[in-house]
Order: C-alpha cells, then sequence, then structure tokens
C-alpha cells in the first residue's frame, strides 16, 4: 500500500529501487496555442493524415492517431487576445516537440506534403532513423521521425 | 492503414540551467540521461533507459525572455504530459506527494473525464501535466469525452474521494 503523505511511516522514497510507486509510462501529448485552430489542425490532419476524425470542443482541437492507443497526441487551442511569440532560436522553454511515424513510406509522404506546402523542412538521417525538422504557422518547431534500416542512411526523403 | 503517426516521442526544452533542470526531472518522473548530442542536447530516458522522453538544451542566455504561463496569453507550447502507471488515483496521489516533498509549484489538478490530471511547473515555469487515464466505462459513447470538472487537489490531499470515483462505484453497485 502506498502511504498518502512524504512524512508517513510507510513512505518510499520515490525514485530509487523496485518500490516506487508510480512510474511514467511514455511522453502523452502536447498542448499548443495557435492563432487559428482550425487552419493549423487542417495542416497537421493534410500531413500527416491524423485517423481519428479530431474531437472539436469549445474551439480545442483533439488530435490523435489511435484513440484507443492514445486519446489524444496534440491539442490545438486558440491563442488569446494579445498573445506573441517568443524567439523560437533564443527564448527559454518549448524548443521542438518529437513525434516517431510508423514508417519511412509514411514519413516520405508527410515530407512531400510539408513541401507542397512551401515549408522548408530540414532533413536529417543517420544511426537508423531519418528526420525532419519545420515549424508550423506560428513558428512552432516539430519533428517527425522514423525509424529505418542501418545501412539506408543515404540521404532523407523526398 | 495504420496511422503515419505511432506515439508521441519526445519534448525538448531550452532551459536556464541545465543541471538544475536535469535534477528535477529526475526528482519529479525518475528520468535521467541516455545520451547527448553534437548539438549539446542531454536526452533523458524513463529511469535512464530506452528511448528518449526530454531532451534539455542550455540557453545561450540564461536570461532569455520565457514564455509566460496559463492564463497569461502566449503562443506557443500551454503545455507538455507524461502518463503516469499504474492507472489508480493513488499513483496520482503518490506523483502529488513528490511534488509537495521537492518543493515544485503546482499549478492545478483537475478531473478531465479521461484523465486525472496534475499541472506543475518546471524550473523554468514550463507547465507540465502528470496524468492517469481513468477507466473507460466513465467515457465510453461520450462525443465530449474530454472535460474539465473537480478541482482534484483535496482528494490528493487525502481528504476525500474524487467525485467520479464515488459515482462510479455507486454506479457499479
Amino acid at each position: 500500500m502506498l502511504s498518502s503523505t512524504p512524512q508517513s511511516e510507510n513512505w518510499v522514497p520515490v525514485m530509487t529501487g523496485e518500490n516506487k510507486p508510480y512510474s511514467v509510462t511514455r511522453a502523452g501529448h502536447i498542448v499548443i496555442r495557435v492563432r487559428d485552430p482550425e487552419a493549423t489542425a487542417a495542416f497537421f490532419k493534410d500531413v500527416v493524415g491524423f485517423n481519428h476524425k479530431g474531437v472539436v470542443q469549445r474551439g480545442m482541437y483533439f488530435l490523435t492517431s489511435d484513440f484507443d492507443e492514445n486519446h489524444h497526441m496534440l491539442l490545438i487551442r486558440p491563442a488569446k487576445p494579445g498573445a506573441a511569440a517568443q524567439d523560437r532560436d533564443t527564448a527559454i522553454g518549448m524548443a521542438r516537440v518529437s513525434f516517431e511515424m510508423r514508417d519511412a513510406a509514411r514519413f516520405d509522404a508527410a515530407v512531400a506534403k510539408l513541401l507542397e506546402k512551401g515549408i522548408a523542412p530540414q532533413l536529417d538521417a543517420g544511426g537508423g532513423r531519418k528526420s525532419v525538422r519545420f515549424h508550423d504557422f506560428d513558428g512552432l518547431p516539430f519533428e517527425f521521425w522514423c525509424r529505418v534500416p542501418a545501412d539506408s542512411n543515404t540521404g532523407a526523403a523526398a | 492503414m495504420n496511422a503515419a503517426l505511432l506515439r508521441t516521442s519526445h519534448l525538448e526544452l531550452r532551459v536556464a540551467d541545465l543541471a538544475r533542470s536535469v535534477k528535477f526531472y529526475d526528482d519529479v518522473f525518475g528520468f535521467r540521461p541516455v545520451g547527448t548530442d553534437a548539438a549539446g542536447r542531454t536526452f533523458l530516458g524513463i529511469d535512464g533507459a530506452g528511448e528518449p522522453v526530454l531532451a534539455l538544451e542550455a540557453a545561450a542566455d540564461a536570461n532569455a525572455p520565457r514564455q509566460p504561463v496559463e492564463p497569461e496569453p502566449f503562443i506557443g507550447m500551454e503545455h507538455f504530459a507524461f502518463e503516469l502507471a499504474p492507472d489508480d488515483f493513488e499513483t496520482l496521489r503518490a506523483f502529488y506527494n513528490r511534488l509537495v516533498e521537492v518543493d515544485a509549484e503546482i499549478h492545478h489538478c483537475i478531473d478531465h473525464i479521461i484523465t486525472n490530471s496534475i499541472y506543475f511547473l518546471d524550473p523554468d515555469r514550463n507547465l507540465i501535466e502528470a496524468y492517469i487515464n481513468c477507466p473507460r466505462e466513465r467515457f465510453r459513447g461520450m462525443e465530449h469525452p474530454y472535460g474539465s470538472l473537480e478541482d482534484l487537489e483535496p482528494a490528493l490531499r487525502g481528504e476525500k474521494t474524487p467525485d467520479w470515483m464515488a459515482e462510479l462505484a455507486k454506479a457499479r453497485t
């Protein structure tokens, strides 16, 4: 039984040993504030084709590839009046959020979509994976990556 | 056809004090370094193993502007969420107690129907969520399963049972 307070005699230090009362299983989701949630949601749906239809609730877009696997991966909310972005290259805070793609074919298709949309992606490959970094309409930094056979890193997609 | 996105991989944060942030995320989540890259990022994995779930890079200027935090207006990341296990309210209570123990600033605690969540601030005032998943019978068939209902902090302090748990127990009898 877990202790209810750190002061109780049953309190177990949480971060060492086998008796941790909790553990992190995974990175779950990110929530972003943007100027135009509808446009941003449409952008991501087009680029990576979220399977789930996306629940729109109180002006927020809850997007995921598989609701049963993860109820949301990306939540897009409207920015409040007067909102501004910080300098994306120097500000303290989010430097990037990264999603793993299922396979190289889907990765390549996403890169092609980015190029179609006039996004300038930064492509990289090596170490058994390839990745693409880009900024969305609001200048927010994203990464998609996928695993590839180690001997196939001759260059990135598209 | 399976979805193109497999999973949420990791968050990268630019931080004012790398050592401070590494210690904080170890203290609260048990994240530990699993590697670094040529750009100087430190990658943290769960219990120091597996794929990284967080990457930290030291800011060139520790006094660089920080994004405001909710409820202030901004464009950018509102928060990033990590999933806790096991899916039991005691898990969240233990995590709440840990935040208190390490003197982390708790922002709010809320029942979201699909999850029970604690929001807290890291040393750079990034808003981070830790959550447990709620039983599917709570939201099966709901058109809008994402909510913001009861303030869970009294329940996390052990003063009561969360309303939804009491209601679910009643419905099951």
